[in-house]
């Protein structure tokens, strides 16, 4: 019954990446800390959400393109580590494979955003025809529509990335605990390959010297603390 | 000079109703259907006859497509110019489908640039840094509160600048949508974000270096990874599954060395 839960505050705080509202509570830093406090681990929430944060910010909802489901993945993967990790004792093992269940939920997600947005066509041809009847009270009807529609499609992806994920980690759980010393390393690779990702946005050369000046501050706040 | 007929009541409820413009976004006419929605209040408010309302609403179903924060510039602008023509008693309503072709490109092209480039990895950038640094949790909450506030005060702006700016401007609208208007606070946040990935890297770096040097160098090599293979293949899913298989097996091998 908690995946339905799941999905349900799931596929609410999804329709901010660009159904709705767009405030950005949908980010992983943000909806994987409000995912945390529903799920009792505040937390493990804002951890979980920190690491995946930049892994998916250098995509861009940019006009027509299909962007990876990054916030909706985000989400799942939250969820899953808050319920399978066990005492921090396999936290490492846990995260990653996550992730990497994530990234194939992350694809999905942008999958289904273009079945929305063509199914949404059938919406279109529906208002034009009403409009040149004369309803037109069915514009914010079909609006509405439109916004349960997408809700309800994030709602049964959620909940089924949470049904299938249960199955997949019942053998995740069965690595050994001691391999959870190769998956740390990848733990330790993320914040890196997010940092990776996202430099790709800074092409001007006046930021990229803010970013080297900004290397340089990193390195005094280390040695500082 | 007539009175005005659209009040701050129209505008009030269009600001709200702009908040789901994308709720029906689709392939052929994109953001149409939210647009049109929004005008919903200024349709009502203009036209009692039902057979013009009709019109109103055949017209902004056609195809329009912008940022959905900048798409306010053109809600503003399409209010004034529709109210123009009830007040003057004109029907070019071919004007209005100019203006709004018109308008696409610069709405999209700045949106993107200033929101989606800059603005919304700036604020996560400096959110993620504070979140890194500290360690006492409470606080950490308090940086997701100033990230929501850090982009969402540009952001609103945006939306009721644009209403109101554009119907002071109509079809002068296109004026005040340049890039150049919004160089000031595009720059800071850039500025902002390079500062803070900048950051990010070295102190990342060095802290994984503390706990052991290995983690510093599977650091290294998973960013320079993820960097070259998104800058050249582009696929996102790639460049994250590669390093994270790369670093994982590089700790298995350094671990059974």
């Amino acid at each position: 019954m908690e995946n339905i839960y799941i999905g349900l505050v799931g596929s609410l705080l999804v329709l901010d990446t660009t159904v709705a509202f767009q405030f950005l509570i949908s980010q992983p830093l943000i909806a994987c800390t409000l995912l945390g406090w529903f799920l009792g681990d505040i937390q493990l929430g804002v951890q979980v959400g920190m690491y995946l944060q930049l892994l998916w910010l250098s995509s861009m909802p940019v006009g027509a393109a299909i962007v990876p489901e990054g916030n909706l993945a985000a989400i799942v993967i939250a969820a899953l580590v808050i319920r399978y990790n066990d005492s921090f004792e396999n936290f490492n093992t846990v995260l990653i494979c996550g992730l990497l269940y994530g990234i194939i939920v992350s694809y999905l997600g942008g999958e289904l955003v273009v079945i929305f947005r063509k199914a949404n066509q059938y919406f279109l041809h529906k208002v034009l025809a009403l409009a040149r009847k004369g309803k037109l009270n069915f514009l914010n009807v079909i609006n509405y529509l439109g916004l349960i529609f997408h809700y309800t499609l994030m709602f049964v992806l959620i909940a089924l990335a949470m049904y299938l994920g249960d199955f997949l980690f019942t053998y995740v759980l069965k690595i050994p605990v001691e391999w959870d010393k190769y998956f740390k390393y990848v733990v330790m690779s993320l914040i890196g390959i997010g940092s990776g990702l996202v430099l790709s946005l800074f092409k001007e050369k006046l930021y990229q010297q803010l970013i080297a000046v900004g290397l340089v501050i990193g390195c005094i706040l280390f040695v500082l603390q | 000079m007539k009175k005005r007929r659209l009040n701050t009541y129209v505008f009030i409820s269009m600001f709200f109703r702009s908040f789901l413009i994308q709720a029906v976004w689709n392939y052929q006419s994109m953001l149409s259907i939210g647009f049109c929605f929004a005008l919903v209040p200024v349709a009502n408010r203009l036209f009692k006859d039902r057979q013009k309302r009709i019109e109103f609403y055949n017209r902004h179903l056609n195809f329009f497509n912008a940022h959905p924060y900048f798409s306010s510039f053109a809600l503003g602008a399409i209010s004034r110019v529709e109210e123009d023509m009830v007040l003057e008693k004109k029907d070019e309503y071919i004007k209005v489908d100019r203006l709004k072709n018109a308008l696409m490109g610069p709405l999209g092209a700045i949106g993107d640039q200033l929101v989606w480039a800059t603005l919304k990895p700036a604020s996560i950038l400096v959110c993620l840094l504070a979140v890194l640094l500290i360690d006492i949790y409470e606080t950490k909450i308090v940086f997701l509160f100033v990230l929501f506030v850090l982009y969402n005060i540009p952001h609103l702006y945006i939306r009721i600048f644009g209403i109101v700016k554009g119907y002071q401007s109509g079809y002068d609208v296109y004026k005040i949508l340049k890039i150049e208007r919004y160089k000031t606070v595009k720059n800071l946040y850039g500025a902002l974000g390079g500062l803070a990935i900048g950051i990010i890297i070295s102190y990342s770096i060095l802290q994984s270096g503390e706990a052991d040097v290995k983690f510093a160098i599977v650091f290294a090599i998973s960013l320079l990874t993820a960097y070259f293979y998104k800058k050249y293949k582009q696929s996102i899913y790639l460049s994250l599954a590669i390093p994270s298989v790369l670093a994982l097996f590089i700790g298995i091998i350094i671990e059974n060395l």
